[in-house]
């Protein structure tokens, strides 16, 4: 439903209550049928409140946005011929957003970012002349904004903050739960509405639902992460996201 | 809006519930009906808490006044009791 139906319905919901109260109580003289009246008064406040609070953007405009943005990093990525994994550097690391790093080169261990990043595209991220990588917003640096403040670094603060993220405020997923260590943190969505695709973009950076837990997981935890794997299977999707450092 | 929906849904269906229970035990205190139905929105409210912040704080608008309505009932209650009086 739109935001206009949802507004429509809550005023003929209130309308129609108001019009039964009293025939129910003056007329018929029936509690139940004015109680039914009453009911449907606080059902049409409530839709019509939810009318109000819904999104001004369709979600074909959010949708378009989101394409030419993945689309264009992606082109980047494919040009520079990057098959690394991204580390999701918190907030604290990257000036007040988390970010993912793409290192440029190929390097069998994850670097170890310490030090704070600055706000460029190509950052110097180690010691090394070789220690050289991209750093670039993704949904999650965006998406870690709509919370009203940090999680915690408890894995159940992480999994609520997760659920309100993905299911309340974005409506992205069924349902969120989180398991896992100080090592290894495992996030299992249930339905997700995005899917995953098989490219360049996805295997760095991880599907934007991936990307916005290790956005999220690093800035709870303060500490940069990788998305270990992502397994898509039955509708489902498990999110495995290792802790650096 | 899934959870809206789900939100919605799940109210009407409570309400009906309530209402026809009610009914079929032939109550006819309006009263009871109404503390039922503020009991079961925040029931509901409580057990849905993705919802963003600006439909919470909506909802929220809603049951204060509804209290207030309780609260009336309740004042209501006391005087009759109080003064022996039927209001």
């Amino acid at each position: 439903m739109n935001r206009n139906s949802y507004t429509l319905l809550g005023l003929g919901l209130i309308v129609a209550g108001v019009g039964l109260i009293p025939v129910s109580y003056l007329l018929l003289q029936s509690s139940p049928m004015t109680a039914l009246g009453i009911s449907l008064v606080i059902l049409g406040a409530v839709c019509f409140v939810l009318g109000r609070t819904r999104p001004r953007l369709s979600p074909e405009v959010s949708a378009i946005l989101l394409e030419t943005g993945l689309e264009n990093i992606g082109v980047i990525l494919e040009e520079l011929g990057l098959k690394t994994k991204a580390i999701y550097i918190p907030s604290s690391l990257c000036g007040g957003q988390p970010r993912a790093l793409l290192p440029l080169h190929d390097n069998p261990s994850f670097p170890e970012v310490r030090q704070s990043l600055p706000r460029r595209l190509i950052v110097k991220y180690g010691a090394q002349p070789e220690d050289l990588g991209l750093l670039i917003s993704t949904p999650g640096s965006t998406a870690i904004g709509m919370l009203q403040s940090k999680p915690g670094a408890d894995l159940s603060e992480i999994e609520i903050a997760l659920a309100s993220v993905l299911q309340g405020m974005l409506d992205l997923v069924d349902g969120v739960r989180v398991s896992g260590n100080e090592e290894m943190i495992a996030v299992h969505i249930s339905a997700p509405r995005m899917e995953y695709r098989k490219t360049v973009l996805y295997d760095c950076l991880g599907s934007p639902v991936a990307s916005i837990v290790a956005s999220l997981i690093a800035d709870a935890l303060d500490k940069p992460v990788v998305i270990s794997s992502e397994v898509w299977r039955r509708g489902n999707s498990t999110i495995e996201v290792r802790v650096l450092g | 809006m899934r959870v809206y929906n789900r939100y919605i849904l799940s109210l009407a269906l409570l309400f009906t519930l309530t209402t026809v229970v009610f009914a079929l035990a032939g109550q006819n205190q309006l009263d009871l009906y109404f503390s039922v139905y503020l009991i079961e929105c925040l029931a509901l409210t409580s057990l849905f808490v993705y919802l963003n912040p600006r439909a919470t704080r909506g909802l929220n608008a809603i049951w204060y006044v509804l209290f207030g309505g309780f609260v009336a009932i309740v004042v209501m209650k006391v005087v009759e009791i109080a003064l022996g009086i039927r209001l």
